[in-house]
């Protein structure tokens, strides 16, 4: 079942095309989102989010038009949004900061506090609940920015770098998360980290120069990688490298 | 939970803060009226009625600051009703407080004239938020404060052009429709557009 | 080879600065300041448009009370820089010291805001330029103060630096107004001597060090304050803060920080009048308008006898044989922009200076009406007619005194000139006199 739905969708800063008429559908599962740098991956994961207006194209998410101002607010019931850079307040604990993410998307008051205490322990921050967010390490506070994400048990998950700053143990568990989140939802994870990819999504697009270069399961992305010549020192990194060179070749010709 | 989570909103935003930077500016004002000799000739109440609301409005609108601009776009509850309640929380607070520094007298720079210049400068500040971001939304309103401090002592005559409403003396219409028209502007595209993003 | 590079040296020492001083805050901050110091002196332009004594003292007031708190501000601002950033970590690991770093952000919002300040000065001097009635420009003073906005922008950035309070800058300049407000607010305070702003009027100047003094002054502290902030041997800040220190023992101990200027002491005549007419030097090129205004009074008084000698234009009161010319000054009132806004009423101001009664306890009406008549010959005021329908319109006294009044003036214009002259000189004789016995009737 489609979730997600994107058609034409432009986006443009400035002169700068970003997202040049995308065409793209997301259903239940996880969707690894790979790209060089300034591919467009966060363009098209704030577009998805809400939090940027397309400058063409439509999207569709659960059924609802974002561009119809009701339709958004019913889609960000039901959304989890993780940005790159995710503004905290420093004088909040873990427990605050989540419930305050949790009362701006309207969660009914009753559920909230198991649900935060829900979303903190499955970022395995249990033990640091009550802690000022200004206190917590790095891997910490993006793991508070994941628990946000997720507080409202989210239809649809945008995740863009959640992994960047976790330990090698966390990010493992962090699949896990995944892994568990994706059986009941719609998960989108931008990332750089391909193993990550291999190990815990369902799907993969890669985005170039704000086009689709490729789509497919981990599987056949190294199938693909072992098949040509691709560069990299994971099966799964020749893959990408492969496809990346392949969508080249057609888009200079 | 529901009263939480205002409580969180209001600490988000800095307000306890805000509200004590307030009445910490009364009590200035209070004390600068009295050592100003101000029962003396009411006119000596121009800087405390000038600067006064201008510190006022420098303090809402550093509170209109967001740490987490982007999160609080995907927010389901509607921003421009909290923003307007915000605002207006806090020009009503300042309007009610800062008068109590110029009761002696309501004919000259007094109360009137204090209510007319907070929602003035605030309505500057709200709307230089939503230009320049909340941190530097102190900027605008204090250069206007500034030149028109200096400038109109020096215009000839009583009756005082509509955009120097800050120093007309008395509860004036014009100055009124002026500040209040500041006020609606200001205000309203704040409460529609927020403030300006800024690292 | 070799002298390729040398040559290319400065420009790439100099290229991480220039960013800083072309985009981001800097030119916006001295953009505030012109800005400000614009809309503050174009307002009451009226009041030192076409006086370079005046436009010095407007200038210098608007740089001192508004140019200095938001130059605070405006360093402040810039100081919270790298908290707001976050870039803070990342630049302690510099191998620069922490001066040169302090400096690379201070000193481009330092020279704007100056820059700022002298653009304003100089569109306040050009402004007064074009309309100058006399005297010479004053460019000491505004040097002085653009550094003055450039050591509080620096000293502002220190307390940015060290102050991690989001209100801080509207706040510290909040607080720079108060202190100049209160060291201002009355020259008879030692401590005004302190402020920045001096205490000149149109006709004296300051004495030639005190504007860099009190550069040393300001400047003084904001040194000591940076290099207690930045220096490796915070012992150094006292060098700074020992000069800032005699500077303002100076200040306070100076006898007067101003003194007369030379060019209000003289004043320039058109001899070839009766009365001679004489302005202040500072206004010289006033004379030929003011000549040309009271030219109907010096002419009707050609040949008179006993008529004071010449309007004069100093200080103080003026000698016995010699009448005071109306003022010019402030200006904004009876001159605006180089020219005198009525001459009519400029004429009948000079008109009555050349005799008065007011002293006296009660004039009897023969005297008055013949004041009244000479008035009227003389220069009529500008509100005479007003006067006149005004009292057509009242009680019965008030029109037989009207009518008293009209044939009075009938009757001097009526005479012939020599028969007037005599008259005249006879009135002026008396002119002044309460004893109504000599003064010639109508």
């Amino acid at each position: 079942m489609t979730t997600i739905q994107v058609a034409g969708l432009h986006v443009r800063h400035r002169r700068t095309v970003a997202l040049d008429s995308l065409d793209l559908g997301f259903g239940r599962g996880v969707h690894g989102l790979l790209g060089p740098n300034g591919a467009g991956k966060t363009s098209l994961i704030r577009v998805l989010a809400t939090v940027a207006a397309p400058s063409g194209g439509r999207v569709r998410m659960l059924g609802e038009d974002i561009a119809d101002p009701r339709g958004r607010t019913e889609v960000r019931r039901r959304l989890g949004y993780l940005p790159q850079d995710f503004g905290y307040y420093p004088g909040f604990t873990v427990r605050e900061f989540v419930a305050y993410m949790a009362w701006l998307k309207e969660m009914p008051a009753a559920r909230t506090p198991a649900a935060v205490e829900r979303a903190v322990t499955r970022v395995g921050l249990a033990d640091r609940i009550d802690v000022k967010i200004r206190t917590l390490s790095g891997g910490m506070v993006r793991r508070v920015g994941i628990a946000q994400a997720i507080v409202n048990d989210p239809a649809v998950l945008l995740l863009d770098e959640p992994t960047a700053g976790l330990d090698p143990e966390q990010r493992v568990e962090f699949r896990e998360l995944l892994r568990e989140l994706g059986a009941g939802s719609t998960v989108l994870v931008s990332t750089h980290l391909v193993e990550d990819v291999a190990a815990a999504c369902t799907e993969v697009t890669l985005i170039a120069g704000g086009r689709l270069a490729y789509r497919g399961t981990p599987e056949a992305l190294t199938a693909l990688g072992a098949a040509s010549d691709g560069v990299g020192d994971h099966p799964i990194e020749r893959g990408y490298t492969a496809a990346l060179r392949a969508h080249r070749e057609v888009a200079a010709r | 939970m529901t009263s939480t989570g205002i409580v969180l909103y209001a600490r988000s935003r800095a307000l306890p803060q805000t509200v004590a930077a307030l009445a910490a500016t009364t009590v200035l004002a209070v004390w600068a009226t009295h050592s100003l000799d101000s029962y003396l000739d009411p006119e000596r109440r121009v800087p405390v009625v000038a600067l006064a609301p201008l510190v006022a409005a420098t303090a809402i609108g550093s509170s209109l600051h967001s740490a987490s601009e982007e999160l609080d776009r995907t927010a389901v509850r509607p921003w421009w009703r909290r923003r307007l309640t915000h605002l207006l929380c806090l020009t009503a607070l300042a309007a009610a407080l800062l008068p109590l520094a110029v009761l002696s007298s309501a004919q000259i720079f007094g109360p009137p004239a204090m209510v007319r210049n907070v929602l003035g400068c605030t309505g500057l500040t709200a709307g230089a938020a939503v230009v320049l971001g909340a941190r530097l939304s102190w900027l605008p309103v204090f250069g206007y404060v500034s030149a028109m401090y200096m400038g109109v002592s020096g215009l000839r005559g009583t009756s005082l052009p509509a955009w120097a409403w800050l120093l007309e003396p008395g509860a004036g219409g014009g100055a009124w429709a002026t500040a209040a028209v500041l006020f609606a502007l200001g205000g309203g595209a704040y409460a529609v557009k927020g403030a300006r993003g800024t690292p | 080879m070799t002298t390729l590079m040398e040559r290319r040296r400065p420009a790439a020492e100099a290229a991480p600065l220039r960013p800083e001083f072309r985009s981001g805050f800097a030119p916006l901050a001295g953009a505030a300041v012109l800005l400000t110091l614009t809309v503050a002196l174009a307002v009451p332009a009226e009041s030192w448009q076409g006086g370079w004594a005046e436009t010095r003292d407007r200038t210098h007031a608007a740089a001192v009370l508004l140019g200095i708190p938001l130059s605070l501000a405006a360093g402040c601002w810039q100081g919270g820089r790298e908290r707001r950033r976050g870039t803070g970590d990342l630049l302690e690991t510099a191998v620069r010291g922490a001066l040169p770093r302090f400096l690379a952000s201070a000193v481009p919002v330092a020279v704007w805001v100056a820059v700022g300040h002298l653009l304003a000065a100089g569109c306040a001097l050009l402004a007064t330029w074009y309309c100058a009635t006399g005297d010479s420009p004053y460019l000491v003073v505004p040097l002085g103060d653009s550094l003055l906005l450039g050591c509080a922008a620096l000293a502002g950035q220190v307390v940015g630096r060290a102050v991690p309070w989001r209100l801080a800058a509207p706040v510290l300049a909040t607080a720079g107004y108060a202190v100049l407000g209160f060291l201002s607010y009355d020259h008879d305070n030692a401590w005004s001597a302190l402020s920045p702003l001096t205490d000149a009027s149109a006709d004296r100047m300051p004495v030639w060090w005190q504007p860099w003094v009190s550069v040393v002054w300001v400047g003084g502290l904001a040194a000591a304050a940076v290099l207690f902030l930045t220096a490796r041997r915070r012992a150094v800040a006292l060098v700074p803060l020992a000069c800032a220190t005699a500077a303002a023992v100076l200040l306070v101990g100076a006898d007067g920080l101003t003194r007369p200027a030379p060019v209000a002491g003289r004043q320039v005549c058109d001899t070839s009048t009766t009365p001679q007419v004489c302005v202040n030097a500072r206004y010289e090129r006033l004379l030929p308008q003011i000549a040309e205004a009271l030219s109907g009074l010096t002419g009707r008084l050609e040949g008179v006898d006993h008529v004071p000698v010449r309007f004069e234009d100093r200080r103080g009161r003026p000698r016995a044989d010699e009448a005071e010319l109306p003022m010019v000054t402030p200006l904004g009132w009876s001159v605006v922009r180089g020219k005198l806004t009525e001459p009519g009423q400029y004429a009948w101001e000079a008109g009555m200076a050349l005799f008065s009664r007011a002293d006296c306890d009660d004039t009897e009406p023969a005297v008055a009406r013949a004041d009244a008549a000479v008035e009227h010959y003389l220069a009529p005021s500008p509100q005479e007619k007003y006067f006149d329908e005004l009292d057509a319109r009242g009680s019965a006294a008030d029109r037989a005194a009207l009518k008293d009044r009209q044939r009075a003036r009938a009757r001097l214009l009526g005479m012939a000139q020599d028969e007037r002259r005599v008259w005249l000189s006879e009135y002026f004789a008396t002119a002044g006199d309460c004893d109504p016995s000599g003064v010639p009737t109508l």
